[in-house]
């Protein structure tokens, strides 16, 4: 199960010596290597609301089973607890590998304010910018263009955003994820790829951190939300759009991603974009993306 | 046309920003967009506006020699979004008033709701299921066939946006 769950995790790894009492503790463990089955599943009081099902009518406790990869999740809203268990690990999907815990982290950040992002997040210093879109748009490639060119790195796909008031977006994932075939633009990335166990996604994982220690961050502080598009334009180019084509591109694939989708998330995500100037991307030449948002940052 | 409407919450989810709305059905995964005419339409709608009083400030607002065309573009809009569920028919409301929170284009355009599928394929990946007073690992009767397309929305005024 380690094997499975914390590569994506490695680069929040701190020293539990030190650590002030966390702010959520999950109890994760694997039914195969362990041999010890999910909790008891009696459950005598069940109510559906805004949020998605819950195991309680007081909305405290939350339950998700994902029925082809065997995973159940559990979530204890009052005390921060969450319980994990797999069926086997080793079997877990590729995208699991790339993105562990996913549903318990989105439950603990919904109940303190924070939204679930589908997006890139990369920038300089304290700054940052992300990337919405759904596959294909470019997002991948251009958040492992500028982690490649030395810019920090909060992640590639998902993200948790916090309103502190302005949105602040925090890493959970120290991956990277390509098609082969966009892989093979990056040879230094495709021979630290692995795909466990492939998925109808078909996206190898880069677990990062080892790699590229001192450019993953904890957090940065969007300045806008991008776009981006693939043109066959020679220079990459930036032109303001509107905060509602900023939600479209992140609402429905970041509701889509999470058990429940509920309007709680989508005012989030509204909140965001409202937050944000929006921006097109439009990409060209694979040489001057980078350059062309670090211009865009540092214009401030 | 005279019921008035309320929205559906129990199913989607909608988000004004300036002069556009977004709406998303939680249970399909479809979205739809909608600008100008529409927008405007749609917020009197959830507002509680039936649609004769719908009609009757729009042909205010273009003269009487767009009745027809306002007529039938009206009817097949608000049909649309019955349909899609978006909408709910209600037998009382409060009497309101039609106000363009979203102002209409100078000349008239059909209200236009562009639909978006793309998402349904992450519905249909992994599923994920509730836990319920059976328990866990407890698997539905039935499972959603792969590819299965979204069910078609009637009426002129929704139209199919690309991918």
């Amino acid at each position: 199960m380690a094997q499975a769950l914390f590569p994506a995790l490695a680069h929040l790894a701190i020293d539990s010596a030190h650590a002030a009492a966390p702010d959520l503790r999950i109890v994760a463990w694997d039914g195969e290597e362990s041999g010890v089955q999910p909790p008891a599943s009696d459950l005598t009081a069940v109510e559906e609301n805004s949020q998605g099902r819950v195991l309680d009518p007081n909305t405290r406790f939350y339950g998700r089973f994902n029925a082809d990869s065997g995973m159940l999740s559990l979530f204890d809203s009052a005390t921060g607890t969450g319980v994990y268990w797999t069926r086997c690990a080793r079997l877990l999907p590729t995208y699991v590998w790339g993105a562990p815990l996913l549903t318990l982290f989105h439950w603990w950040g919904n109940c303190r304010g924070m939204v679930m992002v589908h997006a890139g997040c990369i920038g300089v210093g304290t700054q940052g910018l992300l990337l919405a879109g759904k596959g294909g748009s470019g997002k991948s490639t251009t958040t492992l263009l500028c982690l490649r060119a030395g810019m920090r790195y909060v992640g590639d796909d998902y993200c948790l955003v916090g309103f502190a008031p302005q949105p602040v977006a925090y890493s959970l994932y120290s991956v990277g994820k390509l098609t082969r075939e966009h892989l093979r633009n990056f040879p230094d990335l495709e021979r630290i790829s692995t795909d466990p166990n492939p998925d109808p996604f078909n996206k190898p994982v880069c677990f990062l951190a080892a790699h590229f220690p001192q450019q993953m961050a904890a957090r940065l502080e969007p300045r806008a939300i991008l776009l981006p598009r693939v043109t066959d334009q020679a220079a990459t180019t930036l032109r303001p759009t509107s905060r509602m084509a900023a939600l479209r591109a992140l609402a429905p694939s970041s509701l889509f991603q999470l058990p429940d989708p509920s309007a709680t998330t989508l005012a989030s995500l509204s909140r965001l974009a409202q937050a944000l100037p929006a921006v097109e991307l439009h990409l060209g030449a694979l040489e001057t993306v980078v350059p062309a948002l670090r211009d865009y940052l540092a214009a401030g | 046309m005279q019921q008035p409407y309320r929205f559906n919450d129990s199913r989607a989810a909608y988000e004004q920003i300036e002069e556009e709305v977004l709406i998303i059905d939680l249970e399909t995964g479809t979205y739809y967009s909608l600008r100008e005419t529409a927008a405007a339409l749609w917020l009197n709608a959830v507002a509680g506006a039936p649609g004769d009083l719908l009609a009757h400030a729009l042909i205010a607002h273009y003269g009487e020699s767009n009745r027809d065309l306002i007529t039938h573009d009206l009817a097949a809009f608000l049909d649309g979004l019955l349909e899609a569920g978006l909408l709910v028919p209600i037998e009382d409301a409060p009497v309101v008033a039609v106000t363009w929170a979203v102002p209409l284009p100078a000349t008239y355009r059909a209200p236009v709701v562009e639909r978006y599928d793309d998402m349904q394929a992450l519905l249909l990946i992994d599923p994920i299921h509730d836990v319920d007073m059976t328990g866990w690992p407890a698997l539905p009767a039935a499972k959603p066939a792969a590819g299965e397309p979204a069910a078609g929305v009637p009426g002129q005024a929704m139209q199919r946006a690309g991918r």
